[in-house]
């Protein structure tokens, strides 16, 4: 029984502030975007209206090809090591009585909320000759001398990961808190080994979720900025960097732009091709 | 028996590890920021107070302070004034475009964020008013309208429908309806909401860089810029005091609020006992 | 307090009518239990009267005046709800002085309003508590309380009692029923439980299919049905299928009876209630020479003992038809028959309904 009803056009009124704050400030800005990338950029300001398609065409050079490749390849790793750890992280928190959960989320929510800039800043300086672990280990007796670890590509990775690996947690999280425990213990009763059941109950039940952690770190770290320049060599900057750097010091906001809608379409042919791969093993499982 | 010991024993070691690597930064960080002398060590070298009292002396650091703490405020408020009306009327009115309404409040958080800030970008360029403090506001509105959206989307779920019934049967308006029950059984929801906005307004760089990165100097924006110049322990102590107020702000809704629910569990009262 | 008038009233959801032309006149002061299985259409037509649903047509009277577009907050009505709704940021005296407080009355007038309502209800000295505080029969009473503060011209209530155990509910039900009797404010209730309506209804209407069955006094709808669904759904009943022979007989499995006004000819649905039966054994029967044409004859396959009373459940040539008696009065004040044991259904004309089939 609906209490909701359908609604006349003057019920429509409430919604004319946030409809229009929302097309005014983000359907056009984009709108803008997606028009300033077919334009031609003016010396000294910001865009003349004529249409070209040379924004797109730099892309098909070797030295773009290699960054869109190392920035999809990087983003891709980080995804795959968010959720393979955070998939099992996650479930194992779901077990927790509800005020150790709330404490773990407490401090993923912190970890989440760091700028990037203090997370690079953080990581650097763990990572440094100074102030670094490698201390810690020469305390131990481990390592003979104080080393730096950044930047380099595995601090950037770790970075990374540290950024997304939140966000991974709190995508899966609802998926596994409303997970039937008792699916698990029938499959115990079953016969199958606790890691068995793991493998066959939760990771099916959870198929789609790991694969919107997968999708959503993706494109996450594919949007990650500062970090390349703290934690990275200028020969691991990403796709991401090079469009502000268009956008923002080359004053280029056409050749920006169009890297920008480039970079959404690459994301959204890989979420798309993900989707489909998923739902063609739902169909062949069904 | 041993087994199953074991197990619990490997699932605490790998929490563990994992929860080690998330706060060894924050550690090393926090180490840092008491450093006695204006150079980074770890472990500190002495104990001194002295940088965290710099942020509010350097009148750069305060400054930024200030710009951030301003814009986090009232772009986590224009959220919620957006997101309210919104979600209240995906609540109350069933529409065919519902789908379309909430992606549309969704979509700006879920975009990479440099396509949504190049967008922003070209906006306010075209406008000719990049640069001004008012486009960080609604820039950083705008993109984090979807926290808001989402918490009081839950909100609303939450309220069963038969309250509302309840209230204007006993002779309530609809205004009477939404300021007796509806708002405050909300409110949880509302706080919850623009405080998600403030804390993530408050460590957000690119956004804020990109429309006005070079006229107003947010906190995030000052500590990349300084680091060009070199690291110092100020920066340190600044990262601390926002690791402590996203954990005093996400620490207060867990203890006042049922974080679990917000983040998509069951809420505690329909959850099976174990 | 007041006169309620349903005129034609139908209300579609898509496709199907969930209220298929109801029209139903209450009087004054009058307790009506709207009655019948899931999905029949009762809590809609209830919903309809509140004003939370509009009807697609048909009209609503309250003391002969049109009120079927005015808002429900304009109705000064009182409703329970299924699930009680009572507000949970609120304390329970803030509950009940709602309907006060929307109105404008003052402070001194709803503490005296909420006292009183608290003792009618039986929970004074609860003012000051929370919902969680309070037990589910308390939270029903206060649900009860808040309903009727401003003396509501209708009195509605949705399944309040569906979450409470037996025993509570049936307490509550007789003290509901003495409640409204005080206040003489016309009720309507909605329940599925044939066992509530016929503990608290002046009178009950049966829907099924969003249509009304049957309106009539709890007696008067147990004892003569007005169609095989009444039969089925008030209470126990046994459904034999059968000829009609003319004259009044039917001819059934297992025998022949007497039913003067049965049809002419046809197929037919006989509808007797279990208690109606008396059991006798086969022979005694014939000894008594009883005539061969007013019983069944069939084989005990199951006998139910529960102490109160005996169930004996009979096949007659395929058909099952069951009897229920006190302890004493069965087989004759004998012991109940054993299973197996060749018997005679004696099927009274007076407790039977017959409808064609």
């Amino acid at each position: 029984m609906s209490a909701a009803r359908t609604p006349g056009a003057r019920q429509h009124l409430p919604l004319l502030y946030p409809v229009g704050m929302l097309t005014v400030f983000f359907v056009v800005p984009f709108a803008i975007m997606l028009a300033v990338s077919f334009f031609q950029r003016v010396q000294g300001g910001f865009y003349e209206p004529v249409a070209t398609l040379a924004n797109y065409e730099r892309f098909f050079s070797l030295f773009f090809a290699n960054v869109l490749g190392f920035s999809l390849g990087l983003s891709a790793l980080a995804a795959a090591i968010c959720v393979g750890l955070g998939f099992p992280f996650t479930y194992f928190l779901t077990r927790l009585a509800r005020r150790r959960q709330v404490a773990w989320l407490v401090f993923l929510l912190s970890v989440l909320s760091l700028s990037e800039v203090i997370v690079g800043f953080a990581w650097s300086t763990l990572l440094s000759r100074s102030a670094g672990v490698s201390n810690l280990l020469v305390a131990l007796g481990l390592l003979g001398e104080a080393e730096s670890w950044s930047p380099g590509f595995a601090a950037l990775l770790l970075g990374m990961c540290y950024l997304a690996f939140p966000y991974t947690v709190l995508l899966l999280y609802p998926t596994l808190a409303r997970l039937d425990r008792e699916l698990v213990e029938a499959a115990t009763t079953l016969g199958a080994s606790p890691l068995r059941a793991f493998v066959t109950v939760v990771l099916g039940v959870a198929r789609n979720a790991i694969l919107s952690g997968l999708i959503l770190a993706f494109v996450f770290t594919l949007g990650i900025y500062l970090l390349p320049q703290l934690l990275g060599r200028p020969e691991h900057w990403t796709l991401s960097v090079m469009i502000t750097d268009q956008a923002v010091f080359q004053s280029n906001l056409p050749f920006g732009a169009a890297m920008a809608i480039f970079l959404m379409l690459v994301s959204l042919a890989l979420i798309a091709l993900t989707l489909l791969l998923g739902r063609g093993r739902d169909r062949s499982a069904a | 028996m041993s087994g199953r010991r074991g197990q619990a024993l490997g699932v605490r070691l790998f929490m563990g590890a994992i929860g080690l690597v998330l706060a060894a930064p924050l550690v090393v960080i926090a180490g840092v920021s008491v450093n006695a002398s204006r150079t980074l060590y770890f472990p500190p070298q002495g104990f001194s107070l002295t940088w965290y009292g710099e942020i509010l002396r350097d009148a750069g650091w305060s400054g930024a302070l200030a710009n951030s703490l301003s814009v986090a405020l009232l772009s986590a408020s224009l959220a919620v004034s957006i997101a309210l009306p919104l979600t209240w009327f995906l609540w109350r009115w069933r529409v065919r475009w519902a789908g379309l309404l909430y992606t549309l409040g969704v979509a700006p958080f879920v975009l990479p964020p440099v396509i949504s800030a190049l967008g922003f970008l070209a906006f306010w360029a075209t406008l000719g008013l990049y640069g001004d403090y008012l486009t960080v506001v609604f820039s950083h509105a705008i993109f984090f309208v979807t926290l808001p959206v989402v918490t009081l989307s839950i909100g609303f779920q939450s309220i069963d429908r038969q309250l509302v019934e309840a209230a204007t049967v006993a002779g309530a308006t609809p205004a009477q309806v939404l300021r007796s029950v509806v708002l405050p059984l909300l409110r949880p929801y509302i706080v919850c909401g623009f405080a998600f906005a403030f804390v993530l307004s408050l460590n957000e760089y690119i956004v804020a860089y990109m429309v006005a990165g070079f006229t107003v100097e947010t906190l995030p924006i000052k500590i990349f810029n300084a680091l060009r110049y070199g690291y110092t322990p100020v920066m340190a102590a600044i990262a601390v005091a926002f690791v402590a107020v996203a954990l005093l702000v996400f620490g207060a809704i867990g203890r006042f609020g049922d974080l679990p629910r917000l983040l998509g569990a069951l809420g505690a009262d329909e959850e099976k006992s174990p | 307090m007041s006169q309620l008038e349903l005129r034609s009233l139908v209300k579609r959801f898509g496709a199907t009518a969930a209220v298929d032309e109801v029209s139903l006149s209450v009087p004054e002061g009058e307790f009506v239990c709207l009655l019948g299985p899931s999905g029949c259409g009762k809590t809609t037509l209830l919903r309809l009267v509140a004003g939370l649903e509009e009807p697609d047509s048909g009209s609503l009277l309250l003391d002969g005046t049109d009120i079927t577009g005015l808002p429900a907050h304009r109705r000064g009505f009182g409703m329970v709800f299924q699930s009680l709704a009572l507000f949970p940021h609120m304390t329970v005296a803030q509950n009940i002085a709602y309907a006060l407080s929307i109105r404008g009355a003052s402070k001194a007038d709803q503490r005296r309003r909420v006292e009183e309502l608290l003792r009618l209800v039986q929970l004074p000295d609860l003012a000051g508590r929370q919902l969680g505080q309070l037990s589910g029969g308390q939270r029903q009473r206060v649900a009860i309380a808040r309903a009727l503060a401003v003396d509501p011209r209708l009195f509605l209530l949705d399944e309040p009692m569906s979450a409470l155990d037996a025993k509570l509910r049936e307490a509550l039900q007789l003290e509901l029923r003495l409640l409204q009797r005080r206040l003489g404010v016309t009720t309507l209730l909605v329940t599925h439980d044939q066992l509530e309506a016929m503990t608290m209804a002046d009178r009950i209407v049966v829907m099924d299919g969003g249509r009304v069955q049957q309106v009539g006094s709890p007696l008067e709808i147990y004892r003569r049905p007005a169609s095989v669904f009444v039969a089925d759904f008030i209470g126990a009943s046994n459904l034999l299928e059968g000829r009609a022979r003319g004259e009044g007989r039917i001819e059934l499995p297992g025998g022949t009876i007497t039913v003067p006004d049965a049809p002419a000819s046809g197929a037919v649905t006989l509808c007797v209630r279990p208690e109606s039966l008396r059991l006798v054994a086969a022979d005694k029967g014939a000894e008594n020479g009883g005539a061969a044409g007013d019983g069944l004859s069939g084989e005990v396959v199951f006998v139910r003992d529960v102490g109160q009373t005996v169930e004996t459940h009979v096949d007659c040539a395929g058909q099952r038809v069951i009897a229920v008696a006190v302890p004493d009065s069965v087989s004759d004040g004998g012991a109940p028959f054993a299973q197996g044991a060749a018997v005679r259904v004696e099927v009274p004309a007076a407790g039977c309904r017959v409808f064609p089939a």
